[in-house]
């Protein structure tokens, strides 16, 4: 890996730029080392009754709330984890984005948008039967955050 | 036969009876079809309040009113606002009094359960959806929505009852993580002009038992084997149940 190193001027904001072919836990971690969650902090811990399981985030398509509890969806499983859903949105990858008031989702999972006569759309996800809604609020920020997600698949 | 079939065999036969009087143009003069016509709605809205369905009992009779709109001075250009107070009291009405409903469901079905007096979140609101699950295991689950979309993602280990009530809406359940109760469970529909789509185990033998009046239940295949069997009730009018097997 080529590690190149940019200096800035005063008033620029210091960013770190990973180019990668694809997210690997590898370069999670490495982003989460540098602190690329919105803001660095614990990651997400997983749970199925009393049982800890240790996934990778590039594996979650969605996080849901459900009652009292957040759930974290995989292609066909779902894990309880901690942490409430602000801070996960807090801390967790920019391909993590709010969807709506009890949804994060996975943008690199997301297969298609569906839009609603009320304007809200269905998301579905690739190789999984889940699906769940965009609410108005939020369609727009998932809109530009797919297309950012298909700018970088291109480079 | 059941009685609920016979009754709508009837209403049924009698639609179209109407139809070929008024294409073969008897009794058009002495307002014969209207007439029956009236009559067979008034029956489908009087089942319809009997059994606490307000949206389906008032419609009916809008459409009464505008079979007989010259004879009671109702202008053409306000028919229309008719249709809508039908709707719009139906729905107000079902808001007010589902506790009512639920509780008659309850003792017809589930006599003892938690419906009958159990909180319930999301009604009453012009959009609104919510769920509600009783219970440590998850056995009873309660999905709600008018006027919007839903899903929701059953977790249970322990699985005895679930309530679908949507109104206007579209609502996907999915049970790919239940477990059913070793006594069996049941699914209550009551879907109202809108869309119902139920993700199901290939495990499960569903035992559909839905009154549907213009509407449909698509999909349910008959397992063959020892499979839990899961009853599926309720009422669709105007709407779709639709079983997907996961």
């Amino acid at each position: 890996m080529r590690v190149r190193i940019e200096m800035v001027g005063e008033d620029d904001p210091v960013e770190a730029v990973i180019y990668c072919r694809k997210v690997t836990p590898e370069v999670e971690e490495l982003a989460r080392q540098f602190g690329q969650g919105k803001n660095a902090g614990p990651q997400p811990t997983f749970y199925k009754g009393e049982e800890q399981y240790y996934l990778t985030l590039s594996e979650i398509l969605f996080f849901e709330t459900d009652g009292d509890g957040v759930f974290a969806h995989t292609e066909k499983d779902s894990y309880e984890t901690r942490q409430r859903l602000y801070e996960l949105d807090a801390i967790l990858p920019h391909y993590f984005v709010r969807i709506s008031r009890s949804t994060i989702a996975n943008t690199l999972h997301i297969f298609s948008i569906q839009r609603g006569l009320t304007r809200v759309g269905l998301v579905s996800f690739r190789g999984s039967y889940k699906e769940v809604y965009v609410s108005r609020m939020y369609s727009n920020i998932l809109k530009e955050r797919m297309e950012e997600r298909y700018l970088y698949e291109k480079t | 036969m059941r009685k609920h079939s016979i009754f709508w065999g009837i209403i049924l036969l009698g639609g179209g009876v109407l139809l070929l009087l008024n294409a073969l143009g008897i009794g058009t003069q002495f307002d014969l079809v209207p007439m029956l016509g009236s009559i067979l709605l008034l029956a489908i809205s009087v089942v319809s309040l009997v059994q606490l369905n307000f949206v389906m009992g008032f419609l009916p009779l809008s459409v009464i009113a505008y079979l007989w709109r010259d004879n009671i001075g109702l202008p053409d250009k306000n028919i229309w606002l008719v249709f809508v107070a039908a709707l719009l009291l139906g729905i107000g009405l079902s808001s007010i009094f589902w506790k009512a409903k639920r509780a008659r469901f309850a003792g017809r079905h589930h006599r003892g359960d938690k419906w009958g007096s159990g909180d319930k979140c999301g009604h009453g609101d012009w959009s609104s959806a919510g769920t509600v699950t009783s219970s440590e295991d998850g056995e009873f689950v309660d999905v709600d929505s008018n006027f919007g979309e839903h899903v929701k993602y059953v977790r249970s280990t322990n699985l005895k009852k679930v309530k679908i009530d949507g109104n206007f809406s579209s609502i996907k359940v999915y049970f790919d993580q239940c477990q059913i109760s070793p006594e069996g469970a049941t699914i209550y529909v009551d879907c109202n002009f809108a869309g119902v789509i139920l993700y199901v185990p290939r495990t499960w033998n569903l035992d559909n038992q839905i009154h549907v009046f213009a509407g449909s239940v698509d999909g349910i295949t008959l397992s063959s084997g020892d499979y839990t069997s899961v009853a599926l009730i309720g009422e669709v009018h105007f709407g779709e149940v639709k079983i997907v097997y996961i």
